[in-house]
Formats: structure tokens, sequence, C-alpha cells
């Protein structure tokens, strides 16, 4: 491997390139808007979580503990609006997407950096809006799926919310849009797109989904509001409308937007698992291509999530048969990770570990997807625990989990200092095992009829939830450690100036952090050939 | 005698069986490979890494094992499914009306109960009405699960072949109260059921042997307010809940909205039948309009008015 060590350079990295908050707010730098976007997205995550062990404590115990039913429905659904629409759709493209991706393809930016940075206002915008409906006209009531009739007959803030949502769709698509421009056009010339980083790739194909799915639900939510101010009666059957309707077009983009928070999560795991393992990714090709299959055919199943609403039969055949398709391409990418490890120089460290967390929860997740998408199993656990644990296994384990990986990954590139790697790996492990018993006996209660979004519960589901509830403070615990440990290492952590992984991608060939211009020692390159 | 229908549950169980089963081997083998390369391969324990150039052979083997996997699961789920799907067309009516918070089970002789009172051994077909929002009919027992959708009549069946009382839960989230809206299947044999259905056994002589709940005690009244399902939203202690309290209510001075703005007014007899039958022609202020319209029957209204009348 010829790989140059970097250069010091005479630029100053882009964290002292300016100072001041107007550095920070007015910058163009994809890398200071990553860290925009960090900042606000760990917030949102802190706070959703602050309301999914609340939500935990009321259901430890039958009767009412901590809350009312009325707080409980406004909780789930404020929690599920945060920890979808603020925290995991925009989480591994806008945070790692923005920081890493046009270092990996030798950028100096984005195509478009000023609507880089509209997008995080955007963001920040829609951020403030859903968040307002705590303090104007109540919190929403209705789950994150806003169906109808119900979010058009509550009383409560319906209209805020979805308006909310609605912007922080047209900040998904603006980040999309520049993704894709950004491949397209900036690549270093000689980096063809089978050379492309596997991280770049899925930020890629991401980015399409974006692109086409999300002015679906912008336009749902518009309807939802037109019927709630003027009663167009487009889902309402006294009007001869159709409820149903709504449930088709709500998922047909919130089907897709679970691979929109899935497919970047599995982008990191493909790089950090050849890189702590001191090898190039096994079937880089297949691991390609089934990312693309993901993408296209993960768009075309959004009915599985309506099997008992009385759709005709032939549809459930064929959403189910379409189910099934899609988890091929996710057991193919689960091989190609486990044989990278074969015979490889193997380095246990945090983001490995988070790697590894990833691989196992997200396969748990993935095969209980199985009874899910079978028919007649599917009709006994819809809209039961065992959804609810299905779908934080997928997304907490495994999105939430590559989040935490690309985050201890890239967290020396980014900051220039290292964490303490012993915190980490026990933050790593509590987490993992509170997780473990926070999500699996709701699929038990699941299994058993316990259904979701219950306030309350009849007693012989009492030992279950409790035992849940045990495992969100366990979680919580493992949180807290991973947090303190980085936040106390971005002001104090033993500063670096090298690559502490020997990465074999871009980003590791520039100076750490690295400087606003990227690869300085290119552009003056160029700059003495014209 | 047509033969018995086969069960759906039976069908249903079998492809958990085989999706666990298959899912736990496919778990068991990728986590044990996975960590036993992990330690094999440590770096203290093996330092140079051999590069494995990828295999397309490999690749291939990979992704037909696994599709052919989903398919067979795939198979047995749209199997099992098609069970649930298939009413025989000898099944019992029963329509079933769902309204926020509460459930309510007709039958073809227009006999009516708020739980699915059924012969053990028969098969039930359920048509599934909604008065406001959607809901789902839920009964883990019977692997059954139908979203109540209003505009439109959804269609589904179970087979009770034991007697028993089974859970039945609304699993579609309907509003501020839809952990309470709970009910029962109470599988009676046909003995208890005929006269039951004829009218001459009374639905709570029937409960109280089926469970063995005593609520014959409780005024006439208060036995309208369970049947309709008035309670899960409505205190009898004065305590506010989705609508205002029931405590106190006759005769007491109201502030309401009404079509032409606000008024405040008498809570008389006319002015509360007036509120069950068309509650959305009068909210009371600081209330929601959630409740569904109610035609009831002129003795059970006499029967709540002079109860109402006398809670204070």
């Amino acid at each position: 491997m010829d790989k140059t060590t970097p250069k010091p350079s005479s630029a100053p990295s882009y964290l002292d390139a300016a100072h001041g908050w107007r550095s920070w707010l007015l910058t163009r730098d994809h890398k200071r808007i990553a860290m925009l976007y960090l900042t606000a997205i760990s917030v949102f995550f802190v706070a959703g979580v602050t309301i999914g062990v609340a939500m935990r404590l009321e259901l430890m115990a039958p009767g009412r503990t901590i809350m009312g039913p009325q707080t409980y429905n406004a909780l789930f659904t404020l929690h599920g609006v945060i920890m979808i629409f603020l925290f995991i759709i925009p989480g591994i493209p806008a945070v790692f997407g923005n920081f890493v991706l046009p270092l990996q393809i030798g950028a100096e930016d984005v195509f478009f950096p000023r609507l880089n940075l509209f997008s995080w206002y955007l963001y920040m915008f829609g951020a403030v809006f859903a968040l307002s409906t705590l303090f104007i006209g109540g919190l929403p009531d209705t789950g994150w799926t806003f169906y109808v009739p119900f979010s058009t007959t509550t009383k409560t803030n319906v209209t805020l919310a979805t308006l909310a949502v609605f912007i922080l769709g047209f900040s998904s698509i603006v980040t999309g849009l520049n993704f894709i421009t950004t491949v397209h056009r900036l690549r270093r010339p000689g980096l063809g797109w089978m050379q492309l980083p596997l991280f770049t790739w899925s930020v890629y194909a991401t980015a399409w989904v974006q692109v086409l799915a999300t002015p679906v639900i912008g336009i749902t939510l518009l309807l939802i509001i037109a019927e709630r101010l003027f009663g167009i009666g487009l889902f309402d059957p006294a009007k001869g409308g159709d409820p149903i309707l709504y449930q088709h077009l709500f998922w047909l983009y919130s089907h897709p937007a679970v691979y929109i928070m899935i497919l970047p999560a599995m982008g990191v795991v493909s790089e950090v698992i050849p890189t702590f393992s001191r090898k190039r990714v096994f079937g880089y090709n297949a691991i390609v291509y089934s990312t693309l299959g993901i993408a296209v055919v993960g768009s075309l199943v959004w009915a599985h999530h309506m099997f008992t609403s009385g759709m005709s039969d032939t549809a459930v055949f064929v959403f189910s048969l379409l189910t099934f398709l899609v988890a091929v391409p996710s057991a193919v990418k689960v091989f190609n990770w486990v044989a990278t490890l074969y015979k490889g120089s193997i380095d246990l460290s945090p983001p490995l570990l988070f790697a590894l967390f990833f691989i196992y929860l997200f396969s748990f997740g993935g095969l209980g997807g199985l009874v899910l998408g079978a028919a007649g199993t599917n009709i006994h656990v819809h809209d039961t625990q065992f959804v609810v644990g299905h779908f934080h296994y997928v997304m907490f384990g495994g999105a939430g989990m590559a989040f935490f990986a690309a985050l201890h990954y890239w967290f020396p590139k980014m900051f220039g200092r290292m964490y303490d790697i012993d915190s980490a790996n026990w933050g790593a492990w509590i987490l993992f095992i509170g997780f473990n018993l926070l999500y699996f006996p709701m699929q038990v209660l699941g299994l058993q009829g316990m259904p979701r979004r219950y306030y309350d519960y009849v007693p012989h589901f009492k030992r279950l939830n409790a035992l849940s509830t045990i495992g969100s403070w366990i979680l919580a615990v493992g949180l807290v450690i991973l947090i303190y440990n980085l936040i106390h290492s971005i002001l104090y952590g033993r500063k670096i100036t090298q690559d502490p992984w020997i990465g074999t991608t871009l980003e590791w060939t520039t100076a750490t952090p690295p400087p606003t211009e990227n690869f300085p020692a290119d552009a003056e390159k160029e700059q003495s050939a014209a | 005698m047509p033969p018995l229908p086969v069960n759906a549950v039976d069908k249903i169980d079998q492809t958990f069986f085989l999706v666990m089963g298959l899912s736990f081997g496919i778990l068991l083998f990728v986590t044990a490979l996975m960590v036993y390369f992990t330690v094999r391969y440590r770096r203290t324990k093996h330092p140079d890494p051999v590069e494995i150039p990828g295999d397309w052979r490999l690749e291939v083997v990979w992704t037909v094992i696994p599709s052919i996997l989903v398919l067979i699961i795939f198979s047995y789920g749209w199997d099992a499914y098609r069970g649930l799907r298939d009413i025989p067309p000898d099944a019992m009516p029963v329509q079933v009306t769902a309204r926020m918070f509460a459930w309510s089970f007709t039958y073809a002789n227009g006999r009516q109960s708020d739980d699915l009172i059924v012969p053990a051994g028969k098969p039930i077909r359920l048509s599934l009405n909604s008065l406001d929002v959607i809901h789902g009919l839920f009964i883990p027992a019977f692997r059954l699960k139908r979203d109540v959708v209003p505009g439109m009549t959804n269609q589904a069946w179970f087979l009770p072949e034991k007697e028993g009382t089974y859970e039945l839960f609304c699993s579609a989230y309907c509003g501020p109260k839809h952990f309470s809206m709970t009910s029962s299947v109470v599988a009676v044999s046909p003995a208890t059921f005929d006269p039951w259905y004829a009218g001459t056994l009374n639905t709570d002589a029937l409960l109280n042997a089926a469970r063995g709940k005593q609520w014959a005690a409780a005024p006439p009244g208060i036995r309208v307010l369970e049947k309709h399902g008035c309670l899960k939203c409505h205190s009898l202690d004065g305590r506010r809940d989705v609508g205002p309290t029931l405590k106190g209510v006759f005769g007491s001075q109201v502030q309401v909205v009404r079509a032409g703005g606000r008024e405040e007014l008498t809570a008389d007899a006319e002015y509360l039948r007036g509120a069950i039958r068309e509650p959305k022609a009068e909210i009371v202020i600081g209330y929601d309009s959630l409740m569904p319209a109610y035609e009831l029957p002129e003795d059970e209204m006499r029967e709540l008015l002079d109860y109402l009348q006398r809670l204070r």
C-alpha cells in the first residue's frame, strides 16, 4: 500500500480557520455544516431518548404510574416524530455524509455549498415548528403516522406538526439533490463509479430515494392540513373519500424512508469492517448492487404495512412477495461483511464493536421482519408490541448503532482529538445489554397479543413490561457513558494529527482535522498547471 | 353433515414455528462465525491479514439460498393467510360496531351484546363497521386481526373450538382511551347459547356463569352506561376525563358551543337526550367533539336519565 503520510500542511484546520458565531452560522464549509447538524441532531436524540425512558417508566406497571393517557399518547407521537424526522432520517447522511462524502471523492466541498447551509436552516426551522406544538395548541396525539380520520378530527395541533414534517422533508430533498450532484460532478479525475467508497455509494443511493419519495409525504401532509382546515373530504368516507388512500400515500414515502434510514448505516458498516480487519471489503460489487437493489425494490413494498386494512387479497399477495425479495440483498450484505472478517487482522476497537453489534441487532430485527412479511403471521403481530420491538431492532439497533460506529470511527478525523477507548467499550457493551433487555421482551409481548400504543394493559403482560423498563435504565446508563466520553474528549481529549486507524479511503489522506479546502496540495497543483 | 371447517390458527402457528426456527438457525450461524473470526483473527494473534479475492460463485450461492428460503416462507405465509380469508359459508353472521372506545355486537335476530358471545364449535363471520375513526378488531387467541374502517365493511371469521373467555382488543390507535377499548369473546356451549340467542336467558346470567363476574346488583342506569361504553369517557365521580363527568350533570348549568355560537343552558332531560342522540350539535366548552351519535331504545334512555337524576 503506497499511502503517503499527509504532509504537515500550512493551512489551518477547518476548526481553526475562522472564529466567532458568524463563522459557524454563515459557513459554507461542508465540514462545519456537518458539525451544525451533529450538534442539533445530538440534542434531539437526547430529547427523544428521555421521552422514551419516561414512556417505559409509565409502562412499568399496570395503571397510572407517572402520567395520564393523554400525555402518554402525546409523548409517543413526539418520540416518533423526533426520532424519525429529526434524528434517524437526517442522522447519518446529514452529519457523516456531509463531512465525509466530499472528502471520500477528493472534492473541495459539495456541489451547492449555499444550498447545503440552506438545508440546515430548513431542518432547524422544521424542528422548531415540530417542537412548538409543545406550547401551541396541544401536542398531537395521533402517533407519527397521522392516520386519518383520527388526525383530521383530533383538536390537538396536527396542522402545525404536519407542516413541520413538510419543511423537514424539503430539507431532506435539498440535501439529497446536493449529494447526487456532488457525486456526479466532483469526483476526483480517475475515480470511477466502481472505485467509489461504499459509504459514498450508500449515501448516493439514499439520496435518490430522498429526492424521489419525499415529495409524496409532503403532498400527503398538505392534504391532511387541507382536510382539517377546509374539510375537502378526500379521506372522508361521508364525502366519498377513502381513509385507506391516506395509508397508501403515507407509506409510499414512509416505507422507502426506512431505507433512507438504513442504507447509510450499511455504508458505515461497509467502511468500518474492512478498516479494522486490515483488508479490502469482500464482494465490493455485490455490496454495491445490493445497495441499489434495496433502494429500488424497497420503494415497492409500502403496502405491507396494511395487510389488515381491508385492501384486496391480491395486493396482500404482491406486497408480501416483494417484501421477501427485499430481504435477500440485506442478507447478501451481512454475508459479505462476515466474510470480510475471515483471515483479517482484527482490532476490536469501538467502531468495529458497534459495527458487529449492528450486524447482530440488524440481523435479529431483519429476521423478525420475515414474521411480519409473511401474510399469515403478519395478521397476528401487526399493530402489536412485536412491531415496536422489530422497528427498534432495525432502526436503533441498525441505524442507531451505525451512527455510533460512524461517530467513533470519524471522531478523530473530525475533531483532531482521541476519545477514551475503554470508556467507549464499556458504554457500548452496557448499551448493547440494555438494548436487548429493553426490546426483546416487547417482541414476546407482541406474540402474546399486547397491542402497541397502549397506555395500560391487562395484568398478565406485567412481568415482561417491568423487565423491558429495567432494560431502558441500563441502556440509558450506556448512553450516558458514551456521550460523556465524547463530549469530554472534544474538550480535553489527546490531540492527534495522524490517522489512528490506517484507513484506506481518501478522507484519511488529508490532514487531521482537515483544512477548509480539504486537499490544499491538489488545489496548488491545479493552479500551477493552469 | 358438512366437514368441520379448518381452523386457521394451526397453519399460522406452523408458519410462526417455521420462520422462527429458520431465523434462529441463521442468526446463530452468522453470530457464531462473526465471534469466531473476531477472536481467531484478532490482531495480537494474527498481525498480517490475508487478502481474499472476491468470488462470484460464493455470491451466487448466498444469493440463491436465501432467495429459496424466503420464497418458501412466503408461500407458507400466504397459505396461512388464505385460511383467515376463506370464510365458511355456514358461518354464523355477527355485526360488529366499533366506536370510541367501545365494541358492540349485533346478531342476525337483533340481539345485542357488548361481549362477543358465541357458541363453541361453530364458525363465526364478523362484519365490521365503524361509527367514527379506524379501529382494529384483534383476538389474539384466534390470530385474528382486521381493521374496522369507516365507510367500509371488512369481513373476518374465526372458529372458537373450545368453550372459554378470550381477550378482544382494539389494535389500531383510535384516540385518547384506545387502550381501554377492550372486550372479550365468550364461547359457551350451544345448550347455553341457544336460549341466550332466543332471549330466554339474559346476558348477565350467561356472563356470570361464564366468568363468575357479579354485576347484577348495579342499578339499571349503570348497566346502560356500561353496555354502551359511556364510562370509557365519562366518569361518575366528578373526575375530568375525555368527556365531562356525569356526576351532578342533570340540572346543572353547562356552557356549550353550537352552530350559532356560545351559549349557557340547563342540562335538563331534553338537553341530555339531544346530547346522546346528536352529540356533535352542542359541544361542552373545553372538550373535543369525539362522541358518536347513539340511538338508545326508549326504556334504556329512561333508565339512564333516571339514574343521572339521582347521581349527585
